[in-house]
């Protein structure tokens, strides 16, 4: 590297932050979103090992030494990554704890190709990045936080990550409209585009085309802008805008444009970050009685205790030296340990996250023909949803499949109790009740 | 060089060189992998693909052997997928002849045959 290159890159880097209050904020939004959708994530767990078949997005070579991952790993990596995230948009230091959550992250994604989802992979980068941030400064080592340079180094990755998209729409299929008509599914867009051709007097397809042709020139635009600072005025509005209209259109991406959205705090304004920066909280200290951090592993185990799977040992002790290793020895960090991993056992307890990760496990293995393993998992989601009717008829058909009718015939009474006369659930009873005779 | 600058040089590079593989080295007969290339709502994510297998003459069900996720991805073209299925097809079924179809339809009509039903892929198996 000549000498002037390599003073551009230096200065470049160790440039300090125009606006840091940006990179606080960033880092709350961002790993609070991030920690939502990780959390939403343990419903797929479910989906791994069966049948012991795995292809991971590693070289068909080095796959072969991969062991084939499982449920209840997937379920704790999902578990673990969320909570942590929780912790770092709370301030724990990012020394141990990103780097820990970049690898439950990696390992998640990067196991099976049954996660192909383009932003998992960005958050798998986003996180490495910003681990080398935290771990290959002295002074980021020192102080917990997470050195300036990585936000650089992602506002960089943003820009390359745009740039490729455009490319990717330099094909004839993408500008003549045919691609994004194909994805356009939502009722009011379809009326809008309908309208704006009646109009224009031209045909539907030719407004789609127009709004591929915009979407192209947009994200090259965004390319630029992520580097040129003298743009991000215009960069934040736009892109902002831009994902929520993507979320709009329903495009089956997932939490994509909620986690787009945070990582543009990067460039947002510099008045609106420092009025928003108010409400970061501050990194955890370093100094402090050690009881403190005893207490919180001890805390976090208790709540961990609260979550709604099978009682997984390897999991609350994975918290709790975690919980070790990441808290600063001080009652507010304690609290903000207890209060992540309370709020992890509160998403998965939410909705019907847990129940549904047991029935696409117990739905699979049943379609599989391995039966008793669909038992186990029908037991759980009727354990976690008493009141489910089609988990009960599903578990009263397994049990009988199974040579358990004694087992099976409450299940169905249950299932008639809620929904009386239901032609299934009768159905199963009456099958139940054959194979006791 | 400090070990800062070689992290994001090689952070970058792969951000440059991973997408650039797609365009530049992808393998004919594996178009619709499109993994690290960020090729967001690309004609490739569009394409449906039908699978249909026989198994020493005799059809096969595929949905019965794999979790219904990665027949998801057999139905999207995914060769590293299809390929795996049919060797664990082929190693659970020890001297059996598998032979498949794999018919893809891409967003513009074009219908592209991946893989014909004449080969027994337990033959040509490593």
């Amino acid at each position: 590297m000549s000498a002037g290159l390599a003073a551009r890159w230096d200065r470049f880097w160790d440039a300090p932050e125009v606006e840091p209050a940006r990179l606080g904020l960033t880092r709350l939004l961002f790993f609070g979103a991030l920690a939502l959708d990780t959390g939403q994530q343990l419903v797929h767990a479910g989906r791994y090992g069966a049948g012991r078949f795995n292809v991971s997005h590693l070289p068909p070579s080095l796959d072969a030494l991969l062991p084939a991952p499982t449920a209840p790993g997937i379920l704790l990596l999902t578990l673990t990554a969320s909570m942590l995230c929780l912790r770092l948009a709370l301030g724990a230091r990012a020394t141990i704890a990103l780097p820990a959550l970049a690898a439950c992250l990696s390992a998640t994604v990067l196991w099976s190709q049954l996660d192909s989802y383009q932003h998992h992979y960005l958050m798998v980068l986003v996180t490495l990045a910003l681990s080398g941030a935290a771990l290959l400064t002295t002074e980021a080592r020192r102080s917990g936080e997470i050195a300036p340079w990585g936000f650089k180094l992602l506002r960089v990755q943003l820009a390359i990550v745009y740039a490729w998209a455009a490319v990717a729409k330099l094909d004839e299929r993408w500008t003549s409209g045919v691609t994004l008509n194909a994805q356009l599914q939502v009722e009011w867009a379809r009326a809008l585009i309908n309208s704006l051709g009646e109009t224009l007097g031209v045909a539907p397809l030719s407004v789609v085309a127009a709004g591929a042709v915009a979407v192209l020139l947009i994200e090259a635009l965004f390319a630029v802008a992520w580097l040129t600072p003298r743009l991000w005025p215009l960069l934040w509005p736009l892109g902002v805008a831009f994902h929520l209209s993507v979320e709009a259109l329903d495009l089956k991406i997932g939490q994509f444009s909620l986690l787009m959205i945070t990582l543009y705090t990067l460039v947002m304004p510099a008045p609106l970050a420092r009025g928003l920066g108010r409400l970061v909280p501050p990194v955890e200290g370093a100094a402090g009685p050690w009881a403190w951090r005893l207490g919180a592993a001890i805390l976090v185990a208790a709540v961990a205790f609260g979550l709604p799977f099978s009682r997984d040992l390897s999991l609350i002790g994975l918290w709790a030296l975690l919980t070790l290793l990441i808290t600063a020895p001080s009652p507010s960090a304690a609290a903000r340990a207890a209060l992540s991993a309370a709020l992890v056992v509160g998403l998965s307890r939410s909705g019907e996250l847990a129940r549904d990760y047991y029935r696409f496990i117990g739905g699979d293995a049943r379609v599989r023909g391995e039966l008793p393993a669909a038992v186990a998992a029908y037991e759980e989601v009727v354990r976690l949803d008493p009141g489910y009717f089609s988990g009960r008829v599903r578990l009263c058909q397994l049990l009988t499949a199974v040579d358990r009718a004694q087992d099976a015939l409450p299940h169905c009474e249950e299932a008639l109790r809620l929904n009386p006369g239901q032609p299934d659930a009768v159905a199963a009873e009456a099958a139940a009740r054959a194979a006791l005779r | 060089m400090r070990a800062r600058d070689l992290f994001i040089a090689a952070f970058l590079l792969s951000q440059l060189a991973l997408p650039l593989r797609w365009y530049a080295l992808r393998e004919a007969d594996d178009p619709f992998d499109e993994r690290f290339a960020w090729r967001m709502f690309s004609p490739e994510r569009m394409v449906r693909c039908s699978a249909s297998a026989q198994l020493n003459g005799a059809p096969l069900d595929l949905g019965r052997e794999f979790h219904s996720a990665w027949l998801t991805l057999v139905e999207r073209g995914r060769m590293d997928v299809v390929k795996a299925v049919a060797r664990r097809v082929c190693l659970t079924n020890p001297g059996g002849a598998l032979r498949m179809r794999l018919t893809c339809r891409e967003i513009d009509g074009v219908e592209r045959t991946m893989i014909e039903p004449t080969d027994d892929l337990c033959a040509e198996a490593p």
